[in-house]
């Protein structure tokens, strides 16, 4: 998000932050503001940034819909970014913005909506691709890091499943019993 | 930091050694957690009333609404409150006004996917046609008639399921567990500390 | 046809809303006048039951509602069937939700199950007892599964819950088994807290969407059994012989499922005859 209000502060494009959906989301309004402000302040535009198009709608997520809705329909953005855990409210979403003609992209983490978004969203990211593109476009080393030890620990994984399918197929049960609680 | 770290130890330990006293501590700790998670909705609502306020006191566009937002989150807390949340008021509501309109939202979402699947199911490649056709025959065994007089595609809907469909399911889960442990990692360390509300180099 | 795709461009790029329309009426006319189609049971469902079908008298059944009220519209037919079972069965439940609007659901839930709650004299307080919304977050799952007593202490209706058969249950690892009905809340909270730390056998009733990642868990015997959505619960009803909402929306289900189908060959017909025709690609498709 803070590239994404970094590019808005640059080109002095308007980024309406709705937040809300869950009962998680209570605090995250107040992590958003400042990540928004911080934003526009490195870019040298602070005058431009305004806390009223960062509203908090709900914290349930029907509540949510409508409100996230009714402002895809009144603004007509060019481009609706969601990320989080969108729960049924993704697809209302990403439909309503396909409706708008506004470009779609995704970067959930609720597994179960993957395919319903894949199908709904311009473009998506899934599952660690999100983190993944964070950390390559920040350049962050921490978080660049984090990526790398993700991909040793998938290597890992990999290796015990393959460890397992070879123990099974010749009668043993170690890795399964190694791996369960 | 260490307040984190000490309330993850007290927490994380007892999952692997049980061991009486220590499992109370653990228990009374998530309890405490349970509650003081719960008290952020009064944040929400002071956040609300804030931005309500200001709205109404400059009479901006859509004014009104915010009365009726702010009257109706006084109704509701107050009839549970003071009424009860099994008889009269607070239950009408919930019942007349929230759960049906909650239902129709959810509701709209079958013909949203209904929408979204006819516009994104094209054979626009080889790979795209497979898809296709595994989608065909899982669309069709999810109608009961299908499975009533064509018994056999459940075999082959089964199979996609639990080969392909688990697979990549297994696949987000495997990935999103890793993504979070090594984010708890972070945190732990200190690495990652804009959950606790520092930026960075603040403590 | 002259022109640059026709009839097939009008096939590939349908306004959405002939879709809406469309689906509006198959699914309502079979909910006013039902055909009575014929459905198969599938093997999913059949296994549900016979997990089911295991519990003895005075079994203690953690029912956990994790749904809220729209959730229960597409659950409702695999709660009541699953729930009539428990009765038939004699099991004690204990009743918790994990959203607020589960307060709305025992006297929706119970009033649909009157006849058999009369037949089988099945009462609250003593065959089942409503704790209410315990389960606000993950702490409080985890809270509830190692130390019960200390995190219920009444029912929903602020009576003490003690004198009752929850008095046997110190932790979550002394019910014989876990109902969840979930739409996604607190349920993997308690794969985590209660099955994965006190190996209880698990049972749950999830909506459509939920039931590829409830498979993986099911196949690693985390689960028991998986009832699916709608489909799942009129399969139930079938199974237990006693028709109820489920099987009276399967006919409007199965056209449904049938009408988006045809939706999607139209589409694909449109889209190849006027992508071989103009050598032109449309992006979305239809508008």
């Amino acid at each position: 998000m803070s590239l994404v209000a970094k590019i808005c502060a640059e080109t002095d494009t308007r980024l309406i932050v709705p937040t809300g959906g869950g009962s998680d989301t209570y605090i995250t309004r107040e992590a958003a503001v400042d990540l928004v402000r911080n934003a526009y302040t490195a870019a040298g535009v602070p005058e431009l940034f305004n806390e009223e198009d960062m509203p908090f709608l709900s914290g349930e997520q029907y509540a949510y819909t409508p409100g996230y809705v009714g402002i895809l329909v009144r603004e007509r953005p060019g481009a609706t970014i969601m990320t989080g855990s969108h729960y049924s409210e993704a697809m209302n979403i990403a439909e309503m913005a396909n409706g708008v003609d506004s470009i779609t992209i995704t970067a959930g983490c609720y597994t179960s909506n993957m395919a319903a978004l894949a199908c709904a969203s311009d473009y998506i990211m899934l599952g660690e691709e999100q983190p993944a593109a964070g950390a390559y476009l920040s350049r962050d080393p921490a978080q660049m890091a984090s990526i790398r030890v993700q991909d040793i620990y998938k290597f890992i994984a990999i290796g015990a499943m393959l460890l397992g399918l070879i123990a099974v197929n010749v009668g043993s049960d170690v890795i399964n019993r190694l791996l369960s609680t | 930091m260490t307040v984190l770290v000490v309330s993850f130890l007290l927490v994380f330990i007892p999952y692997f050694i049980p061991w009486g006293p220590l499992d109370w501590l653990s228990g009374k700790l998530m309890t405490i957690a349970a509650v003081t998670n719960a008290f952020t909705i009064v944040i929400a609502v002071y956040s609300q009333f804030r931005r309500s306020g200001r709205f109404i006191r400059e009479k901006r566009k859509g004014w009104v609404y915010h009365i009726y937002l702010l009257a109706m989150l006084a109704i509701m807390t107050l009839s549970g409150f003071l009424l009860g949340q099994h008889v009269g008021a607070y239950e009408w509501l919930l019942l007349a006004v929230v759960t049906p309109l909650s239902s129709v939202i959810y509701g709209i979402l079958a013909f949203y996917m209904a929408s979204a699947g006819a516009r994104a199911f094209r054979a626009r490649s080889p790979q795209a046609a497979l898809l296709l056709l595994a989608g065909f025959v899982v669309l069709l065994y999810q109608a009961p008639l299908t499975g009533a007089y064509f018994p056999g595609i459940e075999g082959a809907a089964v199979y996609l399921t639990d080969t392909f469909g688990m697979s990549v399911s297994r696949m987000f889960s495997i990935s999103v567990s890793i993504g979070a442990i090594v984010l708890g990692v972070r945190m732990l360390t200190g690495k990652e500390v804009a959950f606790l509300g520092f930026r960075e180099g603040e403590e | 046809m002259a022109d640059e795709g026709g009839i097939y461009k009008k096939m590939a790029t349908y306004d959405k809303r002939w879709v809406y329309v469309v689906l509006f009426i198959v699914v309502l006319g079979p909910l006013i006048r039902p055909f009575g189609m014929p459905i198969g049971i599938s093997a999913m469902t059949k296994n549900y039951y016979n997990v089911l079908d295991t519990l003895e008298e005075g079994d203690i059944v953690f029912d956990t509602w994790n749904m809220e009220f729209s959730g229960y519209m597409e659950l409702k037919p695999g709660v009541l069937a699953t729930h009539k079972m428990f009765i038939e069965k004699g099991v004690k439940l204990c009743i918790a939700f994990g959203h607020y609007e589960g307060v709305a659901l025992p006297g929706e839930i119970f009033k649909q199950l009157q006849t058999w709650l009369d037949r089988y004299d099945y009462t609250e307080g003593e065959d089942y007892i409503i704790i209410g919304y315990v389960f606000p977050n993950e702490a409080a799952v985890a809270a509830l599964s190692q130390d019960f007593h200390s995190n219920v202490r009444v029912d929903w209706k602020g009576e003490s819950i003690e004198g009752t058969f929850l008095d046997e249950i110190q932790n979550a690892g002394d019910f014989d088994m876990i109902s969840d009905y979930t739409t996604g809340l607190a349920t993997t909270h308690m794969i985590n807290h209660m099955v994965l730390q006190y190996d209880i056998p698990m049972v749950e009733n999830s909506i459509g969407v939920s039931v590829p990642g409830h498979l993986a868990n099911l196949d690693a015997g985390l689960l028991q059994a998986l009832l699916a959505s709608t489909r799942g619960g009129a399969e139930l009803e079938f199974l237990i012989s006693s028709p109820g909402p489920g099987l009276k929306s399967m006919d409007a289900f199965t056209l449904g499922h049938y009408s988006l189908i045809i939706f999607i060959i139209i589409g694909n017909i449109g889209h190849y005859g006027w992508t071989r025709r103009t050598g032109a690609r449309d992006r979305t498709g239809i508008k």
